[in-house]
């Protein structure tokens, strides 16, 4: 079963997307602000992230530039959700080496099919 | 204040001072334009008697010095000799009035002082207004960044709630928590179909603040008109046959490819069309296509053209000015902010076209637009994006 972590400050939509992928048949790990997010990272070594932007106590970039010196994790492909529209963002999600960007609201479909691809 | 290095001068110009009538005057007079000057700096002057020539330096020059330690009195310059081309120099230098010492007299000098005055009073109104002008434009640019601030943080805010009500609609929609029936589902697909305009409605709202404020610019890349189209027909599918409205697309075949947003194109091509199917009535049908400019072989022509009720004549000219509601009735039955044919007219205009309709009663409505080829001719589209 591939693992996908989750990380996204709201409560709702962590769980939303938390039901979705574990009935999509993945094994999900969530984490609610930057830094239990890089510590789920550390510990689960999953084989997708998806992450939010904007969250408490690092943001979804520090968590991907922190956990890309793990040997197991350099090449973990990770996805950013956001609800900012601020092209800077999505430029630097882009250059960071994100396989996906979504604006929230996002289209779960779109989402999950871009999971199951860099899952693959 | 008068500056003046003769004593005979100093005392003619003393006494035509006294002699001006309704003039209630203190004469300050001095010899060395520096003790003047220093005088200037402890108590100011209200207005200054200056000469031509003082010792070694000329007026000219004691003017500028004077202008320097920051006094803005009027100055009247007088001189030995009457002199056209000096008169006319010492006014462009910033002189209040100039007078030869030959026709100095009581009468002579009220007149220069009582012009001088007026000028002064006049010049300065004008600069306070130019500072009070100056002053509201820096506010107003303040003011419209916290307000484009204000609209980011707020689209952020509500998009966060937004984006969980619709995913835990999708949830239950999409049998993901059990078995639901008929009615559960035409229920949950009305609140997710509401989700969706909501978003449609703050997107329009960031989209016209980050418009306003030039925060949005094109990202261009070569795209396929065809694709676009058909990207747009896909799009409004659903709504147009719920509505029983038929879509059509005519692409003409020798279309080339054009740099343009594509995502930005396509945001006015489903606004038009939109626009289109809510305003016409079931049987009737929309028409989508694009061809190259019967005017310019270098631009495309994009239309969207419906059978609809058509648009007022006397609405045109408004229709695509921000927050215009066809009518006034439109905000209550179709909803939307007003905000969607301004912005279509603002991404067309950021690619360096136009938009453009016409309309008859009863007959339905044309909404074309054009974009260049090629985006090479960046000049133009600066030019356009500055007007």
């Amino acid at each position: 079963m591939k693992k996908v972590l989750v990380v996204e400050d709201d409560v709702d939509i962590n769980k939303a997307l938390t039901i979705r992928l574990r009935a999509a048949g993945y094994e999900v790990f969530s984490a609610q602000d930057g830094l239990l997010g890089t510590c789920a990272a550390r510990r689960e070594h999953p084989d997708v992230m998806v992450l939010d932007i904007s969250m408490p106590a690092g943001d979804g970039f520090s968590i991907v530039e922190r956990v890309r010196s793990i040997p197991e994790m350099a090449h973990t492909p990770f996805i950013f959700i956001t609800a900012s529209k601020k092209r800077e963002l999505k430029e630097r999600a882009l250059e960071l080496g994100a396989v996906a960007f979504f604006e929230k609201p996002y289209e779960s479909e779109e989402l999950l099919t871009a999971i199951e691809k860099a899952a693959a | 204040m008068v500056i003046d290095d003769d004593p005979d001068d100093l005392f003619i110009i003393g006494d035509a001072l006294k002699r001006i009538p309704n003039l209630k005057i203190e004469m300050k007079p001095f010899s060395e334009p520096d003790a003047g000057l220093a005088e200037l700096e402890e108590t100011g002057a209200d207005l200054i008697v200056l000469d031509f020539s003082i010792g070694a330096r000329t007026g000219p020059e004691v003017f500028r010095d004077i202008r320097d330690a920051g006094c803005d009195a009027p100055v009247i310059l007088v001189t030995d000799k009457g002199d056209e081309t000096l008169a006319a120099a010492s006014i462009r230098m910033g002189f209040s009035d100039y007078i030869p010492k030959q026709v100095l007299s009581p009468d002579s000098l009220g007149r220069a002082i009582s012009n001088a005055r007026e000028k002064w009073a006049l010049r300065k109104d004008v600069s306070d207004h130019q500072q009070m002008l100056e002053k509201t434009v820096a506010d107003l640019k303040s003011r419209t960044h916290e307000i484009s601030e204000f609209y980011h943080t707020l689209s952020h805010e509500l998009k966060t709630p937004l984006t969980a009500c619709r995913e835990f609609i999708s949830i239950v929609l999409d049998g993901l928590q059990g078995e639901i029936n008929a009615d559960q589902r035409g229920s949950l697909e009305v609140a997710h179909r509401n989700c969706g305009r909501m978003r449609v409605m703050i997107n329009d709202l960031l989209d016209a603040s980050r418009l306003e404020t030039g925060k949005l610019s094109a990202q261009l890349s070569k795209e396929s008109m065809t694709i676009l189209l058909g990207r747009a027909m896909q799009n409004c599918k659903s709504t147009a046959s719920k509505k029983g409205v038929s879509v059509e697309c005519r692409v003409a075949d020798d279309l080339p490819e054009a740099t343009v947003d594509g995502q930005r194109l396509l945001q006015v091509l489903d606004n038009l069309i939109d626009n289109a199917v809510k305003f016409t009535e079931p049987g009737g049908s929309v028409q989508i296509g694009a061809k190259i400019c019967a005017a310019d072989a270098e631009r495309i022509e994009l239309w969207v053209k419906d059978t609809g009720r058509g648009i007022e004549p006397d609405r045109l000219d408004y229709i695509f000015e921000r927050l215009y509601q066809s009518s006034e009735g439109d905000s209550v039955l179709h909803g939307g902010l007003g905000l969607g044919l301004n912005i279509c007219r603002e991404l067309v205009r950021l690619h360096g076209g136009d938009i453009r309709v016409e309309s008859s009663l009863g007959a339905g409505s044309t909404f074309s637009f054009d974009v260049p080829v090629s985006q090479s001719d960046h000049a133009t589209r600066e030019a356009r994006l500055a007007s």
